[in-house]
């Protein structure tokens, strides 16, 4: 495992090919999920919970570095495990199976980083919503928008005899997902 | 919405378009209740859509690197965090507590206590055992890394030290004492590590009196330097 630094971690996480990225991520799970897994399971929890809580974390995180709100005040490493302790403690307050949350406690901030927790849990629920679409439809959104392929992959990986027809498809698939969403009353208003 | 539409408000929220038109289209924003809303809706379908490859992500290489752990049907905890604050702090740091109560060595070891992670390259390693070794413990299968640390390279001050630590992970502490007391008086690499987590093994053994005699040898700029600050004045509280 290759020993990347920080800075140079957050660099591969906002570069534009989805395999450096995916890489930063490999690295950073090996890192920390095994000392996360072991708080949680410290804390009453399960495996299959460290890993649900380890992955939200993980994602939390992903959207905290993209949108800039990382100085990197605080150590990657540090700031995962309070993600992750501080979701793990919500999910114990709402489940009252922990009484350890009675005790007092107060934190000072090497990091301080706003997240919108309720924002994303709502958004969490919804990714459901992405199954009603065709198969390829999902595979051609995930190309495009998340792992930032041109247009032209997307006309050579579905064979597609021009750019404009490709466009034409993308449309097709989010207008069918903007309906998806619509007939399951969400709106902004829902958030 | 027309296929123009969506593909206006699919480059302002991909940030495709110039300085010139963003500003402009921001604008139509603001002026256009209907396009504020159907600009929304694409915005939350795209946080949507992302999180939903992200965790597929996730997914592939947590199965990447435990294929043996089985793909989680449990409870989903965002269904139980949804409809608590709306929005809050996260607070990086460590927690500590304060007042009137005097916290036992139990509570400020689980406080304290953070794995040390797998920074050891696997790509220059002497024997298969060692690289073996370094995987299982990156992989938190710490019985396992014992077995192979033990039968490796133990004159190597790495190996000796994540011995030490996969003895802490399994809770045989008196093991972990043991190895680290052992390693210490001629250490170099690991030596700032070996005083933190010797001091945190003392004090699962509820020795503060040793872990106190430590924690004052950490100098500043020193690894974990700040904690063993803090942990120095909840001990001597």
């Amino acid at each position: 495992m290759d020993k990347l630094s920080d800075q140079e971690l957050i660099n591969e996480l906002l570069e534009a090919t989805a395999d450096s990225r995916k890489n930063a991520f490999s690295i950073i799970y090996a890192r920390n999920f095994p000392k996360i897994k072991h708080m949680i399971i410290q804390k009453g929890g399960l495996e299959e919970d460290a890993k649900d809580v380890f992955q939200d974390t993980m994602i939390a995180f992903y959207k905290i570095v993209k949108e800039g709100k990382f100085r990197g005040k605080a150590q990657i490493d540090t700031l995962l495990f309070a993600i992750a302790r501080n979701l793990w403690r919500m999910n114990l307050r709402k489940d009252k199976t922990y009484d350890d949350l009675s005790l007092v406690e107060k934190t000072k901030g090497l990091e301080e980083v706003d997240f919108n927790w309720d924002k994303h849990a709502r958004e969490k629920k919804l990714e459901r919503l992405l199954n009603e679409l065709s198969e390829n439809c999902q595979k051609l959104i995930k190309l495009f928008y998340y792992e930032g392929w041109a247009i032209e992959s997307i006309q050579a990986e579905f064979n597609l005899k021009t750019i404009q027809a490709s466009k034409n498809k993308k449309y097709r698939c989010m207008k069918e997902l903007i309906e998806v969403f619509k007939r399951n009353n969400i709106n902004n208003s829902s958030f | 919405m027309d296929q123009g539409r969506f593909e206006q408000i699919e480059n302002f929220l991909l940030g495709k378009l110039d300085d010139s038109e963003q500003s402009e289209f921001q604008r139509q924003v603001i002026e256009n209740k209907n396009l504020k809303q159907e600009v929304e809706l694409l915005r939350i379908i795209l946080n949507v859509a992302e999180n939903k490859s992200l965790t597929e992500d996730l997914e592939s290489i947590h199965q990447s690197l435990y294929p043996s752990s089985k793909s989680s049907k449990s409870i989903h905890l965002w269904k139980y965090i949804s409809g608590i604050a709306a929005s809050f702090a996260i607070l990086a740091l460590f927690w500590f507590f304060y007042g009137e109560k005097e916290y036992s060595s139990a509570d400020l070891y689980n406080q304290y206590y953070q794995a040390f992670p797998e920074y050891i390259t696997t790509r220059n390693t002497q024997t298969d055992k060692n690289t073996e070794a370094f995987l299982q413990y990156s992989k938190g299968e710490f019985e396992e890394a014992i077995q192979l640390f033990k039968t490796t390279d133990r004159q190597s001050e790495a190996v000796k030290f994540y011995l030490g630590m996969s003895y802490m992970e399994t809770q045989n502490i008196s093991q972990a004492v043991a190895t680290f007391s052992d390693l210490l008086p001629g250490s170099e690499t690991y030596r700032e590590q070996i005083v933190w987590y010797l001091s945190l093994a003392y004090l699962k053994q509820g020795k503060k009196e040793n872990t106190i005699q430590l924690l004052s040898k950490i100098d500043e700029n020193s690894f974990q330097y700040e904690q063993a600050k803090e942990l120095l004045i909840l001990l001597q509280k």
